[in-house]
């Protein structure tokens, strides 16, 4: 049961993937990367792995392809897509290269992966809940002790990137000067 | 267990002492930001180049004085400062403090905001800095985001030029592209190890089974090893600009403002070199490792040099060459990473760890040496205005013997092989191009001097436009355009220009006496608080 | 459930795939940006499956860094795109550009 819903999900998730590659229309393609983001978030579940599924949803579906969709309403993009990829030649060895890649890598891990065992995160999942532990405490136990580095490192990460679209995305006027929010409030 | 016991039962452990260099630069940081929103006057916004360089050069001598345990692990097993890590990031924070004093220039002409400016430029110092320290691949590779989103940032901080914005673009794009290949290699090494310190990733590969979670061990399994490598190492292609994966470079060269390209050609490649020989160091251990990487190694180093090489020949503009020599000087540094690969295949024991320490030297040696070359060609580039075409560089020497006697030693240095009196340019060649003979590497070493043979062509074809061709009406006209494009302003040209007489000075400094740079490393491993 | 896993990899390695074809026959930064997230996705999925199989409670928390530095790019490259927008007029990316090579 639980396989056959896995490889419904697989099917979707391609099918997704195929509309944000071969979609002329901007918006459609977004659409269709939130689908895979959430097909994602299914397939996280199926992994039980909760925490991280909803973060998915939250963080990627949620924030940042509103943020997609909101450039793209903003700058009103009615491009499209105009010469058929397969009449520019280095796209198509591109294209041939990007294929050989994923051949390869797929007979690689398919190969090398097969004869694996049982997944281990059940059995661990069982042990936190024998120990009566949530899950949850234990990942952000791990955040703020093991990984506090990574996490401290987050915030100046974010501190940049702020720094960083506020100067790339404030308005000017003709002459280059910036236009501060008190002005235009005024 | 409650919450409050898990958290007591672990505390972290990271001594205030040893994060100092890391909490000088942010503080520096956000003082800049606090002294950018509190000045409402342009006066006291002049004063903002002085609160980053003084933070930058305070950081050097925090890591002079020698806070951080040498070549031990530090606030949680994520850092670990060894020579080459720490002498790197000194010359990161040099090659920014070379964009701070280039900045006021360029930020009073062009309209950009200041704060912002030379905050980017000490947390792009940040990022390097913490790339070159770490031991831990997150943290690795939130560093390097750091670092390459300030770079983005400022490559197209000036927006009223469309090439600058459509170079921050291309940057950004294909830098977005390689940090989602270092993010499938993370995640394939540690899928296969289990772990994201590289430590631990060494000592599982030296036992050959990792683990398991719930008892027992398993067999390491080659191929995420190898997939994860291979995606790690087209990633940091990607930020090295090596071929064939330097398209950007090129182009990010041209668009953007030369105190950005200084940080660019220098400040990122430093810090990339300094992860992966780190991350080498950790892999190599393993012989299965070595035989396949040493392969790819060789190939982009091999193909990088020739690129770069050719490619610069038929170059016209100044910084274009400069890019596609950056391209074939880091190709040529990626020959002595693949010879650090190959090594454990060839030696055992202290022999091994003596000869990893040479060739990680030599690799030092030549990183600081391509800083200092090539923060003096674009400095003086800056400085005259020769950022454009070459035709303006015709008979320089006659107007302005000083920058032209400068920019010919920049020249010379970065040919490195010849004739030429020993510059750090040659002394870094010479040590590499030894060591790649010394573990039987000769045939790739042999197309490292045919390359260097071919790159004096471009590089002495400079040094003749400006010495011996006749001054031009044509070429006196370009540079004061240029000149009245990039405009001046005397107190940021006055420190340029004695930054660019000292690294003349190094030049030379470092080409008779290469070992006075493993002076300061002795220094560095003595430390002065310790 | 260790078809899961497997085929979770091939899964990974074919996004991984797609996104790169995107990027490369794209010509709409923002199409070129989002095949780029598409490969970012495609990693996080090689993460959590790997920490699936290995019983790893680590991998929740790299996932969520890199979730992290994906929103912080994404915030960044917007902004260089509406930059850009505002200079050119236009996000294409084409053969015509002033920089070229």
């Amino acid at each position: 049961m639980e396989l056959i819903i896995y490889y419904t999900l697989f099917a979707i998730t391609v099918g997704f993937a195929l509309g944000v590659l071969l979609n002329k229309n901007t918006v459609k393609s977004a659409m269709s990367l939130v689908g895979v983001m959430i097909c994602l978030a299914a397939n996280f579940l199926l992994m039980r792995q909760e925490f991280v599924a909803f973060i998915q949803i939250i963080v990627y579906a949620g924030a940042i392809m509103v943020l997609f969709l909101f450039v793209i309403m903003l700058l009103n993009l009615r491009e499209r897509e105009t010469t058929p990829w397969y009449l520019r030649s280095t796209r198509f060895w591109g294209g041939a290269l990007g294929l050989t890649f994923f051949f390869v890598m797929a007979w690689g891990l398919q190969v090398f992966s097969a004869g694996t065992t049982e997944p281990a995160m059940a059995a661990v999942q069982a042990d936190l809940a024998a120990r009566n532990t949530p899950e949850i405490t234990v990942l952000s136990t791990k955040m703020i002790t093991h990984y506090i580095v990574p996490f401290l490192l987050t915030s100046v990460l974010l501190l940049v990137a702020v720094i960083g679209a506020i100067v790339m995305a404030r308005r000017q006027d003709e002459d280059g000067n910036e236009i501060l929010v008190e002005d235009e409030v005024a | 267990m409650t919450t409050l016991a898990l958290i007591q039962a672990y505390v972290p452990n990271i001594h205030p002492a040893h994060i100092m260099p890391f909490l000088v630069m942010l503080v520096g940081a956000i003082l800049c930001l606090i002294f950018d929103a509190m000045s409402d006057k342009q006066g006291s916004r002049d004063l903002l180049p002085w609160v980053a360089g003084s933070t930058l050069v305070a950081t050097i001598m925090s890591l002079l004085i020698g806070f951080m345990p040498y070549n031990r692990l530090f606030a949680e097993e994520t850092f670990r400062a060894d020579t080459f890590s720490v002498l790197g990031s000194i010359t990161i924070m040099l090659a920014c403090l070379l964009a701070v004093i280039m900045g006021p220039a360029l930020v009073s002409r062009r309209n950009i905001p200041s704060g912002e400016f030379y905050t980017l430029i000490v947390f792009v110092a940040f990022g390097g800095m913490t790339m070159a320290l770490s031991n831990e691949l997150l943290t690795a590779f939130i560093a390097l985001e750091i670092m390459s989103l300030s770079l983005y940032v400022l490559t197209g901080i000036d927006r009223r030029s469309s090439r600058a914005s459509e170079a921050a673009f291309k940057y950004f794009i294909l830098g977005a592209f390689a940090s989602a290949f270092l993010v499938l290699g993370i995640g394939f090494i540690f899928g296969a190890t289990h772990t994201t310190h590289l430590h631990e990733i060494a000592a599982v590969l030296g036992e050959g089974s990792v683990d398991l979670v719930n008892g027992g061990a398993a067999a390491l399994n080659p191929i995420w090893i190898f997939v994860g490598f291979a995606l790690l190492f087209v990633g940091m292609c990607f930020k090295l600009s090596l071929a064939p994966f330097h398209m950007w470079a090129p182009d990010v060269y041209e668009g953007a403002n030369t105190p950005t390209v200084v940080m660019i050609a220098t400040s990122s490649k430093i810090a990339a070199f300094a992860l992966m020989v780190h991350i080498v160091a950790a892999l190599a251990r393993w012989d299965l490792f070595a035989e396949g990487a040493t392969y790819l190694v060789g190939f982009v180093a091999l193909v990088s040099m020739i690129w770069g090489n050719l490619g610069a020949l038929v170059q016209s503009n100044f910084k274009r060459m400069m890019a596609y020599s950056s391209v074939a000087q880091t190709g040529y540094m990626a020959l002595a990473l693949m010879v650090l690969i190959a090594l454990p295949g060839q030696l055992e024991g202290a022999k091994l760890a003596a000869a990893e320490e040479a060739i990680k030297n030599a690799i030092v040696l030549y990183l600081v040496g391509y800083t200092v070359m090539s923060a003096l060609a674009l400095g003086i580039a800056w400085l005259i205005g020769g950022e454009g075409h070459m035709a303006g560089y015709r008979g320089l020497v006659f107007r302005n013997p000083i920058a032209a006697t400068g920019m010919a030693v920049a020249m010379f240095s970065l040919v490195g092989i010849g004739f030429t009196p020993p510059t750090i340019g040659f002394m870094g060649k010479f040590y590499l191009f030894k060591e790649a003979v010394q573990y039987n590497f000769t045939a790739l070493a042999a197309i490292a001097v045919v390359t260097s043979v071919i790159s004096a062509f471009y590089y002495l074809n400079l040094v003749v436009t400006m010495f011996m061709r006749e001054e031009t009406e044509e070429a006196g006209v370009r540079l004061a355009c240029m000149r009245e494009q990039t405009f001046r302003l005397a107190s940021s040209d006055a420190l340029t220009r004695v930054a660019m007489a000292s690294c003349t000075a190094l030049i030379f400094l470092l080409g008779f006496f290469p070992n006075s740079l493993f002076l300061i490393a002795d220094a560095i491993k003595e430390g002065f608080l310790r | 459930m260790q078809e899961i896993f497997v085929s979770n990899l091939v899964l990974s390695a074919l996004l991984f795939t797609i996104g790169i074809l995107g990027v490369m026959w794209k010509r709409n930064a923002i199409s070129l940006f989002m095949s780029v997230e598409l490969m970012l996705n495609a990693a996080n999925l090689a993460f959590v499956s790997f920490a699936y199989q290995m019983g790893l409670l680590s991998g929740g928390i790299l996932v969520l860094f890199i979730m992290t530095v994906a929103a912080a790019e994404a915030g960044v490259g917007l902004a260089i795109f509406i930059s850009m927008f505002r200079a050119k007029r236009h996000i294409r990316v084409d053969e015509h550009d002033m920089l070229h090579g």
